[in-house]
């Protein structure tokens, strides 16, 4: 699949992931992006406080922090509006 | 009470639409294969009568181009059909058939078939109109195929019932034809309207990130 992803479906993608703890190549797999995007996103989400970083057995891992709480509440009530309040499809 | 009827709501919604779609597109898929073995089994009958008649010659050339011309478009029509089905498919999982899907769950379906709707949305749209010249192509082919019963009737060398039989066949094929790009519409109708939604949901979202939490 070509993907075309927003970013923020990404971010989305990643913070409901990462509930728990996972790992960067984790969150490359799962969200099925390239590494160079992957850590772009991550280090992204770290940044705005939404992912937490932490140290465990010598890697990294990555925990969605309660301030993604906001963020992942309003992308899906919006999408789930937008769904709701469209026209549905029937043969 | 109120959301949790919305999402019950949103939920039904979505299953009966994923089932109209894949309805819809094994109906397409059955088309295209259909259209394809109609058009080959043309080719062979009318490349078979040239070689053994030339008394309607011209009627048979035209029978063949229009099976060649369907033929042509029905793989095309085959193969895009047999993608958007196959990447429908791993939408579905087997969470879908549960019940009372978490708010999570429900979100994921709606995002990947939005994204399922940009990807294919150039295919979508091209299926539509190989749909509509298949359709085309069946009713000329029903209408020559009822002047050569015509002409065949008149010399007296013909077989009714396999004659009538082809061109009910040309015409049912036809109808079809013109029904799937009226559906491929319906869903491009919904699934436009929601992309729509979408970008305004991204500005939504995007001045929510900006805002200081």
């Amino acid at each position: 699949m070509n993907n075309r992803r927003t970013q923020y479906e990404i971010y989305w993608e990643i913070l409901t992931y990462c509930n728990t703890p996972r790992s960067i190549t984790q969150i490359i797999q799962r969200c099925n992006l390239n590494s160079k995007i992957g850590q772009e996103h991550v280090d992204f989400l770290v940044l705005k406080g939404y992912l937490e970083k932490t140290l465990e057995k010598e890697r990294f891992l990555f925990t969605t922090t309660s301030a993604a709480k906001g963020y992942v509440e309003i992308f899906m009530k919006l999408y789930l509006e937008l769904f709701q309040n469209s026209p549905e499809f029937k043969l | 009470m109120e959301m949790d009827l919305e999402l019950t709501h949103t939920e039904t919604k979505l299953k009966k639409e994923m089932k109209h779609f894949m309805a819809l597109a094994i109906m397409s898929l059955a088309f295209g294969a259909m259209a394809m073995a109609f058009a080959i089994a043309t080719i062979t009958t009318n490349g078979l009568a040239l070689t053994k008649t030339i008394s309607n010659i011209y009627l048979n050339l035209v029978s063949l181009v229009i099976g060649f011309i369907v033929a042509y478009f029905s793989l095309r029509y085959v193969i895009s059909s047999a993608e958007v089905l196959s990447k429908f498919d791993e939408i579905q999982d087997e969470k879908i058939g549960e019940k009372n899907l978490p708010h999570e769950k429900l979100t994921g379906y709606i995002v990947k078939l939005l994204v399922l709707y940009r990807d294919e949305k150039p295919q979508i749209k091209r299926m539509m109109f190989i749909s509509k010249i298949a359709g085309v192509c069946f009713f000329a082919n029903a209408l020559f195929q009822t002047a050569l019963l015509g002409f065949n009737l008149y010399t007296g060398t013909t077989n009714l019932i396999p004659a009538v039989g082809g061109i009910l066949v040309s015409t049912v094929m036809g109808m079809v034809g013109f029904f799937l790009p009226f559906s491929f519409l319906k869903y491009s109708v919904c699934w436009d309207d929601r992309l729509a939604k979408s970008k305004e949901a991204e500005i939504r979202i995007a001045s929510f990130m900006e805002e200081p939490q």
